[in-house]
């Protein structure tokens, strides 16, 4: 078995549960241990006192006797009492005393010497002895009746060697059962396990989990969500590698060819502008492949406050620039202060610019309006035809393209999907705009900033 | 008109300066900050076309030796498209203007050529904003064909705006126009002058866009 957090789950689980039991049963032995031991001495305590009374007289008797047969009463050396042989068949051990603390009679077991307790009716422990000491009810001697201490405890021993025993002998099968139990439960991790790593860039359908315990079920969920994830990334890279190999090399063919045609007959304007002109879609392409791989890299980036009014202002006057384009885009931001938005400027400024650009070459020359909304909303509208709902409901799909769409601003759309979900926000678009009847209108809606102390 | 090219990569600038050659500029290409700093004095430069990511830092950090020339020349920044933050951080630098790379040459031409327009205001171009027309070069107003007429303040404003149509002019940049007149031009002035100017062109014309500034609109209304 291998130390640390490595060992298998089972092992662990079955060590856990076996040290449980194996304390919780200690601390029982420890709670019957005490209760045994304090029925125990009552037990032998009651006896002692019985014997204790039981002996008074014949302690008592023996006394008168050898002191008749002696003649006077007894100033040195106690009466040895003979031991009775009828009730025990240990030798009964007391001490008639004196209240002087002399003793008067003794049996031939019990030492010679007094025992070290009080003259007091009750029990005491001395030495090896309990001794219960009981007053003679008329006349001024107490008899002190030694029990052997060793004895009781003797069975105490033997009580817990009759618990302890068996129980060493379960737990090893306990924990042969446990860790056999936890096994073969745990078996559905394996499962879980196996059918993971089964899964690979071809096969990422996701995980049965209906037979799977709660607690795996939310795993298995969650795998699934990975997984789905990783499907659609894929599905990017996939579709990316595809177009981007044909998008990219059939403009580059284009233009080698009309250059090296423009080397060997002579500079032919027409060439020239061809080559230049399929360099202008290789450009356009090579940036939305740059946009499209920073918008799936961007969850990697940092969260800065972005400040949208501030984004949509750098965005439109770099459309300004365009003439025509200063002429049909116009910018409305919020009459009030706006918080700023956590995100990644970069990365929002190139959904923005894709919207605006997809406005500008599908609305036909119709308008196009940017407008910030309070309190964490990019619109981007145009009052061109609009399209349908089937064709609204594609457009949200990955690399679905408009008709004659010649250097990929379908792109454009996945784009800002990707962005817009990295930013946990929400991509509307809605066809006609709400109120006019005309035009697509594209919401980037994101996550409204938290409501930390506004700051002016 | 001298322009002076700051860019390290050695093939582009090549490129740039044949380009601008046969269109008749004067072209002085430099790869580093330090060259850069060795041949300012040399010459008197009209636009500087910046490349930020220099290989011995950051371009913005020559534009407080190029503000401190006698005369100042534009400063053109030239950033990859995707980075907004440079392009906001060049501007705020003191920047001009930007271009973003890989530049179209003839945006490139565009943009020097209003350099050159600015500098000699001679060929200053009409601005046609729906029925408003703006004649810069001879400080002419027409709307809906009739001539319109503007005091000197109104137009010091609107010659800010429709130079630079594409941009969004702040309101200090708006108020140094206003500035040099002889009354006092407290903070006030500014909105009675562009609501002025709004009454007479048209009040759509004239955008207010709250926390960044003005600017000239075709159609869509201001307030």
């Amino acid at each position: 078995m291998s130390t640390g957090a490595n060992r298998s789950l089972a092992a662990r689980l079955a060590q856990t549960l076996i040290v449980s039991v194996g304390g919780i049963w200690l601390l029982c032995l420890i709670g019957v241990g005490w209760y045994v031991s304090h029925e125990i001495d009552t037990n032998f305590d009651n006896e002692l006192v019985e014997s204790a009374h039981r002996l008074m007289d014949s302690a008592v008797h023996e006394l008168d006797v050898r002191s008749v047969a002696a003649g006077t009463d007894s100033t040195s050396g106690a009466v040895v009492a003979p031991q009775p042989v009828l009730e025990h068949y240990e030798p009964l051990v007391y001490q008639l005393r004196a209240q002087d603390g002399r003793v008067l009679v003794r049996t031939t077991a019990a030492p010679e010497k007094a025992f070290e307790v009080p003259l007091a009716s009750g029990f005491n422990n001395s030495g090896p002895w309990r001794i219960y000491s009981a007053q003679h009810p008329s006349r001024p001697m107490v008899l002190q009746l030694a029990d052997p201490l060793v004895e009781r405890r003797q069975a105490l021993n033997r009580t817990l060697i009759g618990l302890i025993l068996p129980m060493l002998a379960v737990l090893p099968l306990l924990a042969v059962l446990l860790l056999g139990i936890a096994r073969r439960e745990l078996r559905v991790l394996h499962e879980l396990q196996s059918e993971i790593s089964k899964r690979n860039g071809r096969d990422l359908r996701p995980i049965g989990v209906r037979r799977m315990p709660q607690e795996l079920q939310s795993v298995g969920d969650d795998v699934n969500r990975l997984l789905e994830r990783l499907s659609n990334a894929l599905d990017v890279e996939r579709a990316l590698a595809a177009n981007a190999a044909h998008e990219l090399r059939t403009p580059l063919a284009a233009v080698r060819l009309r250059l090296q045609t423009a080397l060997d007959e002579g500079l032919a304007r027409e060439d020239v502008q061809a080559a230049l002109e399929a360099l202008g879609v290789l450009s356009h392409r090579t940036e939305k492949l740059l946009q499209l791989s920073r918008a799936e890299s961007a969850a990697a980036l940092g969260q800065s406050r972005v400040d949208l009014v501030q984004l949509a202002a750098t965005v439109a006057q770099e459309f300004w620039q365009s003439p025509a384009v200063q002429q049909r885009l116009d910018l409305t931001v919020p009459e009030t202060e706006m918080r700023p938005v956590l995100g990644d400027v970069d990365v929002l400024a190139i959904a923005l610019r894709n919207l605006v650009e997809n406005a500008l070459r599908y609305a036909g020359g119709a308008r196009v309006e940017i407008e910030v909304v309070a309190p964490s909303t990019l619109v981007v509208r145009d009052r061109g035809p609009g399209v349908d709902a089937a064709r609204l409901a594609t457009l949200q799909q990955r690399h679905v393209r408009h008709a004659n769409d010649q250097a990929g601003y379908g792109l454009g759309l996945s784009i800002v999907g990707s962005i817009v979900q990295k930013h946990r926000g929400q991509l509307v678009l809605l066809s006609p705009v709400p109120g006019t009847g005309v035009g697509l209108e594209a919401r980037i809606v994101l996550p409204q900033p938290s409501d930390e102390p506004r700051v002016n | 008109m001298r322009i002076l090219l700051v860019e390290d990569d050695i093939p582009l600038a090549q490129a740039v300066c044949g380009y601008l050659r046969a269109k008749a500029f004067t072209v002085d290409a430099v790869a580093s900050l330090a060259e850069a700093r060795g041949i300012l004095h040399s010459a008197q430069y009209a636009a500087v076309l910046l490349d930020l990511h220099l290989g011995d830092g950051d371009g913005l950090a020559l534009l407080p030796a190029l503000r401190a020339l006698p005369e100042k020349p534009l400063v053109v920044v030239l950033t990859a498209r995707d980075q907004v933050t440079d392009r906001i951080r060049g501007l705020d630098a003191g920047a001009d203007d930007y271009l973003t790379k890989p530049y179209d040459p003839g945006e490139l031409l565009a943009r020097l050529r209003a350099i050159e327009r600015r500098r000699s205001d001679h060929q200053a171009p009409v601005i046609q904003l729906g029925t408003l027309e703006i004649d810069l070069s001879r400080d002419l107003v027409r709307k809906d064909g009739a001539p319109v007429v503007l005091t000197h303040k109104e137009w010091a404003l609107l010659r800010v705006m429709a130079t630079r149509p594409e941009r969004i002019h702040t309101r200090e940049i708006l108020q140094d126009a206003l500035y040099g007149f002889d009354d006092e031009a407290d903070s006030n002035t500014l909105e009675v002058f562009i609501s002025r100017l709004r009454r007479k062109l048209g009040r759509e014309h004239i955008q207010t866009l709250r926390g960044l500034g003005y600017r000239l609109a075709s159609t869509k209304g201001g307030e």
